[in-house]
């Protein structure tokens, strides 16, 4: 013993070792890295670092080379040198293969998986402020759609994932934290430490009856142990449109008019003519939109210790929309703690929510107020009526169009406002009961109160319908949400030898309770008296119940041999409230393989490749989208009639809604083939999947016969949807020697739609766009669901002569728009319609490139759309609307002197019909933008650690700074308008959705 | 030891009871809807047979049938009104009402609503014990509401399906082919007449508004009168006359006025109240069920809907002669609104031509609408209204009267005389029409009365009245008198649309698909 320590420190002496000192830390966020290994290259002597990251090693000359590894972080080599003293920055290895991804009910690493799931942490969901943190998803993930609707402050953010799947607006299911939910959009972006998306049936199972839309599985930030941090993030934005429309002027508006009276032989309107006043050219929609800011302050207090840890954090999000009476707030506070003593493991999570919610509804209507009718009368209130007094002529007689509004008097004088408050959370126990065995009981629930509060104000601006209302009108409705979940799971995880094996067992139970009651009143004695019980008409009160409950029962086996062969089976079995007895329980079975190719004793000696593995899956998910009560008949209360000579109305009861009492879950069939590989040393990663998705039993509505007095459209599962697509991820991860790292990201997918059966049920017409009853969109067999149906233009009807030939059920004349006759019958009715394109985008992508260069980091994010056609109902307002302004294109209408133009000859008695839907409306959807761009800059820690702080960055960012597109409406990602039911049939029709803003940011991030 | 042993065993036993009890409960699947009454516990008593009935009445007030959209479906249509713009307001009117126009489906809607609500009734309600008059008095009503709904529904669409079951009785409902005409016609008869058994003469004040023997009787004379069936509907209508129970208001325009609702001459009305309920909508609370056909009736400037005009011919037909004072038929004020100082005193009252707020047509348009005429019925500028749309848009409490003694009378007499075919005057027949004419102070007519002037004289009485479209229809006049008239539509689409068969409105395009069985109206 004695001997050999003496022969070691003679060793020791012998290379003229010395000592080298030093700290490991985190390059993101500066902490400490205790117990990272520090060893000496090509040797076996190594020490491991302290709590607060400090090493000392004896190395044996300036030759030596240190190698520094910490799990999840890229090694080190560093050369010594002379250096006595080496601080070290490791860097978070974020496609780490030791990566832990969170599926349902648990978690894997990524090596094990057999399914596609795709994840994003919080360094990426934190980069930009927003107001719903499902946009930080947006050209993240391949495979999955992420569409604002519209860019309101508040917008919701409508998600698809691998295609849609379903006749109705169901997303996908989301799980925060344990709890099963609806959305994600209550949640602060700050706040999220992962998101998974579940994308294929192997994974998203589990699920079962909910899953077919695809799995959204979030997981909040807790803290971690170790001592005490505070983080602040403040910053603020200044947000400005990015495109005005080009809406006639007042002279422009008159000359339009006037040439479409001439043509159509029709006197000329005074206000456009003998009483033109050139004093007056307002333009609301300049005077409607505005540069409006955006602040956001977070707070998160977090830490703790060997038995428990915690993490508290608090934000606030103030937004102005850029339309003018449009603002958003949002605060969340946010409890996580974890208690762990033994065998024995408690956590918690809380999510506390307010939003305040106050939308501009009426800014797609900016063009109701004509041009020369001024914003203001002389006073400066807003007005919609120019006629001077004493003047005997009437609004129309006037103007010549009825109904002449003020969108934004009308904004500006309607309060409304959404407020919401909610809670989302759980508390999870669990025990060892032998090892490897573990029990858990988790709690979850999920309540909202909200008040949704409209009160329009008496008003008169003119006599017409939308220039006044004769009576001030309260709507306001209250409504509660509280969803309960009990779920008992046994995970049993043990690994034998080359066996491993992690199985689970689990059973749960959610029930959801909603009741609203809502209130509405007129007839108020001052229009700041704004309660109902002042209001002399309290008509309607539309209240509502519901009660839901869902019991499941659910297993999954992970086995794995020797790190090669994966197998993933799982089942779970759900009963569902919404459905019949008989009819009420489902299976939904998956099963996946997996094979590590590299790890294959053939594979060793091959560099070219490596961690590749194939993987298939096949399984079963369903869709629950039903209303609860569906099958329910029901009698109608409301069937009154008056009766006496009082006329008293009395209650009569009907039988107005008919039920399918057959209808059940929708069932998907998902086909699923990955292949992931790295390159270049794991420098080059790529990810790729093919995925067939069958949806089968899709429930599509029917409208019965009007003779059986049901006005109601009845559901039946009689539809079919095919989906198919590819996935493509590829990540590289770059650095040079003077420290500049890099990587660079790009995901595409490609996706086909098709609906393959519909039943009974006659093709779905929708995607309205027009007050006036013209729809665009036809969802037929065969064909995208929404597809855009219509006529083809080929050209101008040059003479009268060309226009009589043509045989158009119209009767259109020289100047009007030429329909393709596609069935080459000789004449140009309903049955020259045809498919002329598809809302949806075949290739959705991103691209995402991050850079860092001592305490710089670079983000610039892009992603973009392709494919698709978006319906720019503007052109119809603007070119055939009678009822408003027009574009100022419109002036370049043919005419006989002006024949080489596209736009047809100007009229408002319309006898071409040249307003039908045609492909004169469609324009490419496609875009690609720079989604946020951004720099920031750290503070050396040594620096700010003289002032306390162990962290400093400030950065400047850009949303939207450009994008490129060749759409002429405000912004091409329009969303869903909102006059049909089911919205999905109306995606891609812009109805001057609410305009996306750029914004220039600037924030500052502090830690203690 | 022992102790910590067995909290280690307790503390997760006791989670996992509690965890698996809390959550195992299969009751969680058995939900109830606490928002409605399920049909399976209703038609047990005397009060659900009224709930049910009043429930039948409803459609007549939903803002698709008779609170706004029947009327373009016939006063829209006929001779009279000139409806602006090209709209699916005006579409029927213009012989344009496809199978895809809103009004093509919209009353035809509430008609079978009506009628498959009657069908309920008249399958449960025997069922129910409760007092034997109160009971009949409601099958009664319910033959009446089904064969009143299948005699719009023939006459506006032919070919329609007849349904006599509740749906849930028949086998398959989307099997049901349309029925031949004459077989709907058949049930009309049979149904009237069952109701005029089973109808009281009258009720009492807390019931007024609902179906009487008279009403029965009257729409089983019209009914046998637009079948030809001119000897029945004689014996028909004098029942009416015979009966004792309604006469002529002295006043013509107490037919018009919210204040003379239900008065001696109504024989069926329809029920209109202003109290808030508007907008669109039908068996949902509070909405859908406020008169709201004022606007569309109103003039130019006092509406803001497209509105509509009168054909001149009518004033014409009105000013061709004179009360025996030499004076404007009061009828002409009481109809139309057009530029003239004249005055007619009738009834105590000096009638003048003048809309809301009193205004003459010069204080109204000054030089504009030179030579327009425009309506005046209905809008109960007697009452006191001030605008179609003073308070929103369904403001107008003044009820709808459908059938009135006066157009029992002309029916009557039309019956005597045997309409166009016979056109042979009899005392009895000038009698009846001159009791109308006595009303307004217009010579009375002597056995040289024609056809034509029976029908010109039904165009001074029920003009707007919802009934001038039907007559033109049953007297075979469509084409010669709308059709070959463009002029009579020259504010919307005029009439080049019409085609042989479009008389009648196309079957929805809702009933074709969902019922491979249906067809297509001939003419479109």
């Amino acid at each position: 013993m004695f001997l050999l320590a003496f022969l070691m420190t003679t060793l020791h002496l012998h290379a003229q070792q010395r000592k080298v000192t030093g700290r490991v830390t985190s390059a993101s966020d500066s902490g400490a890295l205790p117990s990272a290994n520090v060893t000496l290259a090509g040797t076996t002597t190594g020490v491991v670092t302290d709590m607060d990251g400090n090493y000392s090693i004896m190395v044996s000359g300036s030759n030596d080379t240190l190698v520094i590894s910490y799990i999840s972080f890229i090694p080190q080599k560093i050369s010594v040198g002379n250096r006595s003293n080496i601080d070290i920055q490791l860097v978070e290895d974020q496609k780490s293969l030791q990566e832990v991804v969170v599926v349902g009910y648990g978690s894997q690493k990524k090596s094990d998986m057999t399914g596609a799931v795709a994840s994003i942490g919080s360094e990426e969901l934190s980069k930009f402020v927003t107001s719903n943190a499902a946009s930080a998803i947006q050209g993240r993930v391949a495979g999955v759609n992420v569409t604002a609707n519209g860019g309101g402050p508040g917008a919701a953010q409508l998600v698809t994932i691998r295609g849609t799947g379903t006749l109705s607006d169901s997303g996908p299911l989301y799980v925060i934290d344990g709890m099963l939910t609806g959305g994600m959009g209550s949640l602060n972006p700050q706040d999220i430490e992962s998101i998974s998306v579940l994308k294929d049936a192997s994974a998203s199972a589990i699920y079962g009856s909910r899953a077919a839309n695809g799995v959204v599985i979030i997981t909040t930030k807790k803290g971690k142990s170790g001592h005490l941090n505070i983080d602040v993030d403040l910053s603020t934005a200044m947000q400005s449109p990015t495109k005005y429309l080009d809406w006639a002027n007042a002279r422009q508006y008159a000359d339009i008019v006037n040439r479409a009276r001439d043509n159509d032989g029709n006197p000329r309107f005074p206000a456009n003519d003998s009483e033109f006043n050139p004093a007056i050219s307002s333009d609301i929609q300049r005077e409607s939109l505005r540069n409006a800011p955006m602040s956001n302050a977070g707070l998160r207090i977090s830490g703790g210790s060997e038995y428990g840890t915690y993490s508290v954090s608090l934000n606030y999000l103030d937004q102005k929309g850029i339309v003018k009476e449009s603002d958003f707030k949002r605060i969340n506070a946010r409890v996580n703690s974890a208690f762990s003593k033994g065998k024995f493991k408690l956590q918690q999570t809380m999510g506390l929510t307010r939003t305040v919610n106050n939308p501009n509804n009426y800014f797609n209507r900016e063009r109701d107020l004509l041009p020369t009718i001024a914003i203001r009368d002389a006073s400066g209130n807003f007005t919609a009526n120019n006629i001077p007094a004493g003047s005997s002529y009437s609004l129309a007689g006037y103007y010549g169009v009825g109904n002449i509004g003020n969108s934004l008097g009308l904004a500006t004088l309607e309060d409304r406002t959404v407020t919401s408050n909610g809670l989302i959370g759980n508390i999870d126990a669990s025990y060892e009961l032998v090892k490897g065995l573990t029990y858990k009981l988790n709690f979850g629930a999920e309540y909202s109160a909200d008040n949704n509060y409209r009160f329009t104000p008496k008003y008169f601006y003119n006599g017409s319908q939308v220039g006044n209302t004769p009576y001030a009108e309260l709507a306001e409705t209250n409504s509660n949400l509280l969803s309960k979940l009990i779920e008992n799971t046994l995970n049993y995880n043990r690994k034998f030898d080359r066996h491993s094996l992690d199985i689970l067992l689990g059973q749960s139970s959610q029930t959801t309770q909603f009741r609203s009651l809502g209130v509405i009143a007129r007839n108020f004695p001052s229009n700041e008296i704004r309660v109902a019980s002042a209001a002399a008409d309290r008509s309607q009160m539309p209240s509502n119940e519901s009660v839901t409950g869902l019991l499941s029962y659910f297993g999954r086996v992970n086995y794995t041999y020797d790190d090669r062969y994966l197998v993933t089976a799982t089942l779970r079995r759900d009963g569902s409230s919404l459905f019949r007895e008989d009819l009420r329980w489902g299976v939904f079975p998956s099963a996946a393989l997996g094979w590590n190719i590299s790890n294959e004793p053939f594979m060793r000696d091959f560099k070219g490749f490596s961690n590749m593995k194939l993987r298939a899956s096949y399984g079963e998910i369903g869709s629950n989208n039903v209303v609860p009560y569906a099958i329910n008949p029901e009698l109608n209360l409301n069937s009154d009639y008056i009766i006496g000579t009082d006329q008293t109305r009395l209650q009569g009861y009907s039988i107005t809604k008919g039920v399918n009492p057959n209808i059940k879950w929708e069932t998907t069939r998902t086909t699923d083939i990955g292949l992931e590989f790295n390159m270049l040393n794991n420098k080059l990663q790529f990810t790729m999947d093919y995925f067939i998705k069958n949806s089968d039993d899709v429930l599509v509505s029917l409208n019965l016969p009007l003779y059986t007095g049901f006005g109601n459209p009845v559901p039946f599962n009689s539809a079919s949807i095919k989906n198919k697509g590819f996935e493509f991820l590829t990540t590289y991860y770059g650095s040079a020697n003077n420290g500049f790292t890099y990587d660079i990201s790009g995901n595409f997918s490609i996706l086909s739609n098709e609906v393959t059966a519909l039943g009974r049920a006659t093709p779905i017409i929708g995607g309205s766009f027009t007050s006036n009853g013209l729809n665009s969109t036809k969802t037929d067999v065969g064909q995208p669901i929404g597809s855009f149906y219509g006529y083809t233009v080929d050209g101008i009807y040059q003479t009268n002569d060309e226009a009589t030939a043509a045989n158009d059920a119209n009767s259109p004349k020289a100047g009007d728009l030429k329909f393709k006759d596609m069935n080459g019958d000789g004449k140009i009715d309903v049955a020259d319609q045809s498919y002329i394109g598809n809302p949806t985008p075949n290739f959705i992508y991103g691209l995402n490139v991050n850079a860092g260069y001592k305490g710089f980091d670079f983000t610039l994010f892009f992603n973009g759309v392709a494919g698709n056609k978006n319906l720019n109902a503007n052109k119809y307002r603007g070119y055939f609307d009678t009822e408003g302004n027009y574009l100022a294109d419109a002036l370049n209408a043919w005419t006989p002197d002006n024949t080489d133009t596209n736009i047809p000859r100007n009229t408002q008695t319309d006898p071409g019909f040249n307003r039908r839907f045609s492909d004169f409306y469609l324009e490419s959807g496609a875009y690609f933008r720079l989604r946020n761009a951004q720099i920031g800059y750290t503070f050396p820690k040594n620096i700010i650690e003289k002032v306390g702080m162990n962290r400093l960055r400030l950065y400047l960012s850009s949303q939207n700074l450009f994008t490129i597109t060749g759409y002429t409406g405000y912004y091409p990602e329009v969303g869903r308008n909102t006059r049909s039911a089911t919205r999905l049939f109306s995606a891609g029709v812009d109805e001057s959705s609410y305009p996306t803003a750029r914004n220039f940011q600037i924030g500052i991030q502090v830690g203690f | 030891m022992k102790f910590n042993n067995l909290k280690k065993v307790l503390a997760p036993t006791i989670l996992l009871v509690v965890g698996v009890m809390a959550s195992c409960n299969e009751d969680i699947l058995d939900q109830s809807n606490p928002n409605a009454l399920t049909p399976s516990t209703f038609w047990r008593s005397a009060d659900d047979a009224n709930k049910a009935i009043l429930g039948a009445y409803s459609p007549f007030t939903h803002i698709w049938n008779y609170s706004r959209f029947e009327i373009f479906l016939s006063d829209y249509r006929d001779d009279v009104v000139n409806g602006f713009a090209t709209s699916e307001r005006t579409a029927i009117g213009n012989f344009n009402g496809v199978s895809i126009t809103n009004g093509t489906f919209w009353v035809w809607s509430t008609n079978y609503q009506a009628i498959t609500r009657a069908n309920e009734i008249l399958f449960n309600v025997p069922n129910i014990q409760m007092e034997e008059a109160a009971k009949n008095a409601i099958l009664g009503e319910a033959r009446f509401l089904r064969a009143y709904n299948y005699f719009q529904l023939v006459n506006n669409w032919l070919n329609v399906p007849l349904i006599t079951l509740p749906i849930g009785e028949i086998k398959d409902p989307e099997a049901i082919t349309q029925a031949d005409p004459e077989q709907v016609w058949a049930q009309i008869v049979l149904d009237f007449q069952e109701a005029q058994k089973l109808l009281p003469k009258t009720w009492d004040n807390a019931n007024v508004g609902r179906a009487t023997w008279g009403a029965a009787t009257a729409y089983l004379g019209k009914t046998y009168l637009y079948r030809k069936n001119f000897a029945s509907a004689k014996t028909e209508f004098k029942k009416i006359m015979d009966s004792g129970l309604y006469s002529l208001t002295k006043d013509y325009g107490d037919n018009f006025t919210e204040d003379k609702e239900n008065n001696s001459e109504s024989i069926f009305e329809i029920q209109l109240k202003a109290d808030g309920n508007q907008g669109w909508g039908g068996d949902a609370a509070g909405v859908g069920k406020g008169a709201a056909f004022h606007p569309d009736l109103a003039p130019a400037g006092f509406t803001g809907q497209d509105g509509m005009r009168i054909n001149s011919w009518v004033l014409d037909l009105f000013l061709d002669e004179k009360t025996i004072d030499n004076q404007v038929d009061p009828r002409a004020f009481e109809t139309l609104f057009w530029d003239t100082d004249q005055k007619t005193t009738h009834a105590g009252r000096v009638l003048t031509s003048h809309t809301y707020l009193n205004k003459s047509f010069k204080e109204a348009y000054g030089d504009k609408n030179v030579g327009r005429i425009f309506a005046s019925k209905h809008l109960d500028t007697r009452k006191g209204y001030q605008a179609s749309q003073t308070n929103g848009w369904h403001q107008s409490g003044n009820n709808l009267r459908l059938m009135r003694y006066a157009d029992v009378l002309l029916m009557y007499a039309e019956a005597e005389m045997g309409s166009w075919a016979g056109n042979v005057a009899t005392q009895a027949a000038v009698d009846a029409v001159n009791l109308v004419r006595k009303r307004v102070n217009m010579k009375p007519f002597d056995l040289n009365m024609t056809m034509q002037d029976l029908a010109d004289e039904r165009v001074k009485e029920l003009t707007l009245e919802r009934t001038r479209y039907f007559d033109l229809l049953r007297w075979g006049m469509v084409k010669s008198r709308i059709a070959d008239h463009p002029e009579f539509k020259s504010e919307s689409g005029g009439t080049k649309s019409y085609k042989p068969g479009r008389e009648y409105v196309d079957i929805p395009q809702n009933e074709i698909d969902g019922n491979p069985n249906f067809k297509h109206n001939p003419g479109y």
